[in-house]
């Protein structure tokens, strides 16, 4: 098991946000993190980075927890957050050597990855430009590039479609196809349900800081009893109820 | 739109009041009681020994009366969104601006004696001057900042805004001819200079509906300086600072890295390339170094050397938290104590340089070697107290 979240209440301020929140990831599989606005999806995710401390419950990672080994438990994580975070003074090339620098990656031998990319999201010709010349949806790229550079185990991927054009999400997609093959447990956010429906092997459905349901798709319909459903009328259904209650 | 303005003036005096707060808390504030207790003490040194057969102080002060306006802007407390929510209300802007201006001038004219007041001293010294003149001078420079701003008022008019060169001309040359007038020829024609120029602003510059494009520029500038000056002293989140590549000092940049370490790394590129920091941090540079040159008196000079060495460090200090607001710094697997210590190799290179500079300008122009040395005996002292034990203390009170 990759990732195991276990039972956490966790939250900013002393108001819990997330009641007992449990879900796995496995290696070389694609979870999907599925909410509204609010439903706990980035709360999720700040607990898994380390970014929170949860009140009660358990995060672990291939083994370790964060409190025993923080290094290690971070080493084996890649990020690509929601909005994308630069540092103004480094250029794009600089972001990636600082990523390699803070990860311990060896430049011989991440470059060329690296090079690969940047072409794929056709930046190869924009090394030495400040974040402040890139659009969003070059920014966002960027923080692909930085993620997908490293050996993390874990690849957690925030909301991934907004800002990028058709052709960036779909080799998005490939890539993390490509990572999936290797071994790599992904969790994914999104309120993008078609392409999760497609993609995503298992689903964590999230409403007021609860996990609703989860499993595969032919479970939640069964769960749903509903066997024709697509993953957007289980999730409208699941989250209208939760409204009238 | 009259209440308008006095609820932002009051929102503002908030905020500033906020920032005050933070300055004066500071022991920044101390170093500056200093310096300006050294500056006054040089003045009082520097007036007997003047006397009024010099040819350039009639030029020092006319240099000094045209300088003085330009200080004290027209604040209009406008914000992005105005042009936006505020739009049809065009005429009754005319009456909100009526007010900003009566604030500004009220302000900047408290500037304006105070400065006249620094420099009389002087005057009295140099010129022969009578009561009414004392008087006429006073009132001869609030008329030259009431004009200044009235220029600024009329340059965020749809008339008159695309004349920049005139308005930026007029800020200059107005003040410029008073204090000709009153310098050169005596303090009544300076008056009369003045009276002259203010009534004629008035009548060719009519008309000033607001251009709010100019309005809002005018109006940002101007409070990014007000939180530039604050960010001296604490930090401003508006104030991001802008970014230079400056590839020539990109040999400064692997001096200050730790091959390896990321934090130094972040903090040498970030150093570097940040104009405000490191602006900061040459400016204050250079102004040691002018002052030590020029203030020969030993004793003082040690202690501005002393002075300017902690200035400069603790204004670097504060950029250990730049980054804070990234996460990715929260997420790569590195230590704080790993940051700690990157941070304080590049504080305690930076300070060792801004000391060497300082020591050596202290020279002075007296060449004063066995001075000069013990000034650098005094500064590595200093730099390793600073780095050593005073950036622990400050990093504690960060990191709570």
């Amino acid at each position: 098991m990759a990732l195991e979240v276990n039972q956490i209440v966790g939250g900013y301020s002393q108001i819990p946000v997330l009641h007992k929140v449990s879900f796995t990831v496995k290696p070389g599989e694609l979870v999907g993190l599925i909410g509204l606005n609010g439903a706990g999806k980035s709360t999720t995710i700040n607990h898994v980075i380390g970014l929170l401390r949860p009140f009660s419950g358990s995060i672990t990672l291939n083994g370790i927890k964060i409190d025993q080994d923080p290094a290690e438990y971070k080493r084996q994580i890649a990020y690509v957050p929601e909005a994308p975070v630069l540092y103004n003074e480094l250029t794009l090339r600089e972001h990636l050597e600082l990523t390699m620098t803070a990860y311990g990656l060896a430049p011989e031998q991440t470059w060329p990855r690296a090079h690969q990319l940047l072409k794929t999201f056709r930046l190869d010709n924009k090394l030495d430009w400040f974040p402040a010349d890139f659009s969003k949806g070059m920014k966002q790229k960027v923080m692909i590039c930085c993620a997908f550079m490293t050996n993390a185990k874990l690849l957690i991927v925030d909301e991934p479609f907004y800002g990028l054009d058709p052709l960036a999400v779909h080799d998005l997609l490939n890539l993390i196809e490509e990572r999936k093959q290797a071994g790599t447990a992904v969790l994914m956010s999104t309120h993008v349900l078609d392409t999760a429906q497609k993609y995503c092997d298992r689903f964590v459905l999230l409403a007021n800081g609860r996990v609703r349901a989860h499993g595969t798709l032919d479970e939640l319909r069964a769960e749903a009893d509903q066997p024709n459903e697509s993953l957007d009328d289980i999730y409208l259904r699941l989250a209208r109820n939760d409204d009238d209650e | 739109m009259s209440s308008l303005f006095s609820q932002r003036r009051q929102k503002h005096f908030m905020t500033l009041l906020k920032y005050w707060r933070l300055v004066f808390n500071d022991h920044f504030v101390i170093a500056l009681f200093f310096l300006f207790g050294a500056l006054a003490y040089g003045y009082s040194q520097w007036l007997p020994q003047l006397n009024s057969h010099l040819w350039w102080t009639r030029w020092l002060l006319i240099l000094w009366f045209t300088i003085l306006p330009q200080l004290g802007r027209l604040a209009t407390l406008l914000k992005r969104a105005d042009p936006i929510f505020l739009l049809p209300q065009v005429k009754a802007m005319e009456n909100y601006l009526d007010h900003a201006y009566r604030y500004s001038v009220l302000l900047a004219e408290l500037i304006t004696i105070a400065g006249t007041a620094v420099a009389l001293p002087f005057a009295m010294t140099t010129e022969r001057l009578t009561n009414v003149d004392l008087i006429m001078i006073v009132i001869t420079a609030m008329l030259a900042k009431e004009n200044w701003l009235f220029t600024a008022r009329k340059s965020i008019s749809l008339r008159w805004s695309a004349q920049r060169w005139r308005s930026r001309f007029e800020y200059w040359v107005n003040p410029l001819i008073i204090a000709a007038a009153t310098w050169l020829i005596n303090p009544f024609a300076g008056l009369a200079v003045a009276i002259v120029l203010t009534l004629g602003m008035r009548l060719v510059y009519r008309h000033l509906t607001i251009d709010w494009r100019a309005a809002v520029k005018m109006e940002t500038d101007r409070m990014y300086s007000v939180y530039r000056f604050f960010n001296l002293f604490t930090d401003v989140p508006s104030v991001q600072g802008n970014v230079k590549r400056r590839q020539w000092l990109s040999w400064l940049v692997n001096w200050l890295t730790i091959a390896g370490h990321p934090w130094s790394y972040l903090y040498a590129h970030g150093f570097v390339r940040n104009v405000e920091i490191s602006g900061l941090v040459a400016r204050l540079t250079i102004v040691g170094m002018l002052v030590s040159f020029f203030v020969q008196v030993s004793w003082l000079n040690t202690i501005l050397v002393i002075l300017f060495i902690y200035l400069v460090a603790t204004q670097l200090m504060p950029f250990y938290e730049q980054y804070a607001d990234n996460v990715f710094t929260h997420l790569y697997p590195v230590s704080t104590e790993d940051q700690v210590t990157d941070f304080r190799q590049l504080l305690a290179k930076i300070t060792t340089i801004e000391m060497l500079l300082i020591v050596l300008a202290s020279l002075g122009y007296q060449t004063n070697w066995s001075h000069c040395a013990l000034n650098l005996v005094v500064g590595i002292i200093e730099v390793f107290l600073l780095v050593r034990f005073y950036f622990g203390t400050r990093i504690k009170k960060m990191n709570k």
